[in-house]
């Protein structure tokens, strides 16, 4: 294993447990404090990896029942790679499925905008989902 | 890989850089507290992961340089495993010289 692990790379395994989406976002926010970005860039960050963890934790199905986490530190960014070994989704019908359903009960409507909330609190958010699995991968800019 | 991964443990790898403890610390500590250890315990598992994160920074000369931790979660402890790929020490003769 020497020499396969890079020095600006840190990489977390968690259990899919409740709150462990927590312990991978206070990571995070350490990292990030460390990179010296403000208050609420951190704040941002966090929501968008619990956001992303608990959507592995929940749509996943995925047999090891783990969730995978690179945080990758570079000059003036922090990337993050959240990969499951679940089934897989396929992205393009969630963004479109809010508007096909306006009848859909007000309750409903509180749920199911993780996507939408990541793309927000970070500057880019990209999804590869297959039969073996997705990774998320969320960038955050320190001068956005 | 599937089902080689324990339910509960969580496994970090650091680089040995610069506040890098202070992210497994950080770590610890958010585990501890979802696990109800008090003020001071979690301060005190935070002091431990740093020194031990420290030690090995500076101290194991390992050809990665890199640090893996494993946190084991049992129902009335914590369990932490710091491991380093350098080259090893004889911590017999270090607990004896003071």
């Amino acid at each position: 294993m020497a020499n396969t692990f890079s020095n600006d790379e840190v990489l977390l395994t968690i259990p899919m447990r409740p709150d462990m989406e927590l312990a991978a976002a206070k990571l995070a926010s350490v990292i990030a404090e460390s990179m010296s970005f403000n208050d609420d860039q951190i704040e941002e960050i966090q929501l968008a990896m619990i956001e992303s963890c608990i959507n592995a934790f929940e749509h996943s199905r995925s047999p090891d029942q783990s969730v995978v986490i690179q945080y990758i530190i570079r000059t003036n960014e922090l990337e993050f790679k959240i990969t499951d070994q679940g089934i897989g989704f396929n992205p393009t019908n969630k963004s479109t499925r809010r508007t096909n359903q306006p009848d859909l009960h007000p309750d409903m409507r509180k749920r199911g905008w993780g996507l939408e909330i990541m793309n927000t609190l970070m500057d880019s958010v990209d999804i590869m989902s297959g039969e073996n699995g997705t990774t998320i991968t969320m960038v955050k800019c320190k001068t956005a | 890989m599937a089902n080689t991964f324990s339910n509960d443990e969580v496994l970090l790898t650091i680089p040995m850089r610069p506040d890098m403890e202070l992210a497994a610390a950080k770590l610890a500590s958010a585990i501890a507290e979802l696990m109800s250890f008090n003020d001071d315990q979690i301060e005190g598992i935070q002091l431990a992961m740093i020194e031990s994160c420290i030690n090995a920074f500076e101290h194991s000369r390992s050809p990665d340089q890199s640090v893996v931790i494993q946190y084991i979660i049992r129902t009335n402890e914590l369990e932490f495993k710091i491991i380093d790929q350098g080259i090893g020490f004889n911590f017999i003769r270090n607990f004896d010289r003071r």
